[in-house]
């Protein structure tokens, strides 16, 4: 299908990364950008109060990068919200949204493209296929298949696509027509399920899309999830999904899955944290923040 | 493809003609598709294709389904469906398969190959391999009405994989009516489906409501 239908964007891709203390990855990471097939129009890094002196790297070595400086640490969603709040301002027709660790192939962004021409609906978001280093999917960003429109999900099939209900901004490309319909995510989130809710928010009242042969490398020094993350990350894990619970981004049977799974993944930690008391603090924390904190 | 094919029918067979792969053996059974299915298992061939009385496959369609064969990910499908349409091309969904969302790599895996991971399927253009589909109990109409073709797809690919080839078209020759509430309801008392299933089944079913009270008024 023709995708040129935001009149209102300049056209172009802007890719959008973030990053904290991980220079190395991140040149890495910069450097498959620059070996895209598909060239992009612009590169936007949101240093997210790095003490590794990131940010004089990037001036001294990337030039050609838009770089934006946090003074604090805001976590991903503050981070990715910074970005994509910067990046949009020259109404890109496409962002890509990137983290620091993902290693993108020659070809993904040209095979993201190449998935939107295809796509039977207008898509507000593309996703790639995340693996691990071993080439297994990546078990944290796992995509959301929409699976409750069967129509929709055979004309995607058809197109080699799998219709999204949501995803991560673990290689996303997200339409200036997204941005301008669903805003910015929640950067009170700080980790965890940011990308999820603002995915879900914008795909349910809009399509979104994963295109299978369009593949990043997500280089985590192990294949995690929320449930084997540290207290921290878990505690916004727990939170978070009660906030989406709450939030506006899903309907009622989705919201009981959450809680579901939100059940099931407590369940696991604690089983994995053989029951300890630290364990059972961070989750009641967690429950209490989310059934607390705003959702917006 | 040397595999021989015993074709399962209740309808017309007026297409049969103008299939580029023609069927080993063909059993028809007017107006009773189990019973065609049940001899169709008993003939010893390796696969049954089964065609619901409502469709007419395109002339390429039992092709295309072997053809998937060659480019399905591992492991190796125990049943493929062609996708039905309607009369103007598009998917017609009450007689599309459902979806494996729980297997989320499969799914991704086939999706590139153009293929749906299939959580169940309608007898509606459906080629299964007969071993396997003989070992589970046939379909009981008496028990899940006019779904007992899915509970029994269900059972087969509960620890197996089949996909729907997007490529191989059925076509509709009527409008398929979707499922009631009631024949969703039957569903839940198979053990076909996990709990998270069920609950999932249960939805639907109250949307089925909802769009059948959505008619009414």
């Amino acid at each position: 299908m023709a995708t040129g239908g935001a009149s209102n964007h300049r056209g172009g891709v802007s890719a959008v990364v973030v990053t904290r203390n991980r220079r190395d990855l991140l040149e890495e990471c910069l450097d498959a950008l620059d070996a895209q097939t598909r060239p992009l129009d612009r590169v936007v890094v949101v240093d997210n109060a790095s003490t590794d002196g990131t940010a004089a790297w990037l001036r001294a070595s990337r030039s050609s990068v838009d770089l934006v400086q946090l003074t604090e640490n805001l976590g991903g969603a503050g981070g990715f919200t910074a970005g994509i709040d910067h990046a949009r301002r020259s109404r890109p027709r496409w962002l890509w949204i990137l983290d620091d660790d993902t290693i993108a192939r020659p070809d993904t962004l040209e095979r993201l493209l190449a998935g939107a021409e295809r796509a039977p609906s207008e898509p507000l978001l593309l996703a790639s296929k995340v693996v691990w280093t071993d080439g297994s999917l990546h078990p944290m960003n796992r995509p959301g298949p929409k699976w409750r429109r069967p129509r929709e999900t055979a004309r995607a099939v058809r197109a080699g696509l799998l219709p999204l209900r949501y995803t991560t901004f673990v290689s996303l490309l997200l339409s200036g027509t997204a941005i301008e319909r669903a805003g910015l995510p929640q950067r009170h989130y700080f980790i965890w399920s940011d990308d999820i809710e603002y995915t879900a928010r914008i795909t349910k009242r809009g399509s979104g899309y994963l295109v299978p042969d369009s593949v990043v490398e997500h280089r985590t020094a192990t294949p995690y999830t929320a449930i084997d993350a540290s207290g921290e990350r878990f505690y916004y894990h727990v939170r978070n999904t009660l906030l989406m619970v709450r939030g506006s981004s899903w309907d009622w049977g989705e919201r009981l899955a959450l809680l579901w799974w939100l059940r099931e993944a407590i369940w696991l930690y604690m089983r994995r944290n053989k029951g300890s008391a630290a364990a059972a603090r961070v989750v009641v924390r967690g429950l209490r923040a989310g059934l607390r904190d705003g959702t917006r | 493809m040397s595999s021989t094919i015993a074709l399962a029918l209740a309808g017309p067979n007026s297409w049969l003609a103008a299939q580029s792969r023609r069927p080993d053996v063909v059993i028809s059974e007017p107006g009773h598709i189990f019973v065609a299915f049940r001899r169709a298992l008993a003939t010893g061939c390796d696969w049954v294709w089964v065609v619901g009385p409502d469709v007419e496959p395109a002339p390429d369609a039992l092709a295309t389904l072997l053809a998937a064969l060659d480019r399905s990910p591992p492991p190796l499908p125990v049943a493929l469906s062609s996708m039905v349409c309607d009369r103007n091309g598009g998917p017609c969904e009450p007689a599309l398969p459902s979806g494996d969302w729980t297997r989320v790599a499969e799914a991704v895996d086939a999706a590139e190959q153009r293929l749906m991971l299939m959580r169940d399927a309608p007898f509606a253009s459906l080629l299964l391999r007969r071993e396997e589909a003989a070992r589970e109990a046939p379909p009981a109409p008496r028990r899940f009405g006019a779904l007992a073709d899915r509970e029994y797809t269900a059972r087969l690919l509960r620890d197996a994989s089949g996909h729907m080839v997007a490529d191989s078209v059925a076509t509709a020759t009527c409008e398929i009516p979707f499922p009631t509430p009631w024949d969703r309801a039957l569903l839940l008392g198979s053990g076909a489906w996990t709990r998270g299933e069920r609950l999932r089944l249960a939805g639907r079913a109250a949307r089925d409501v909802r769009r059948v009270l959505g008619r009414a008024s």
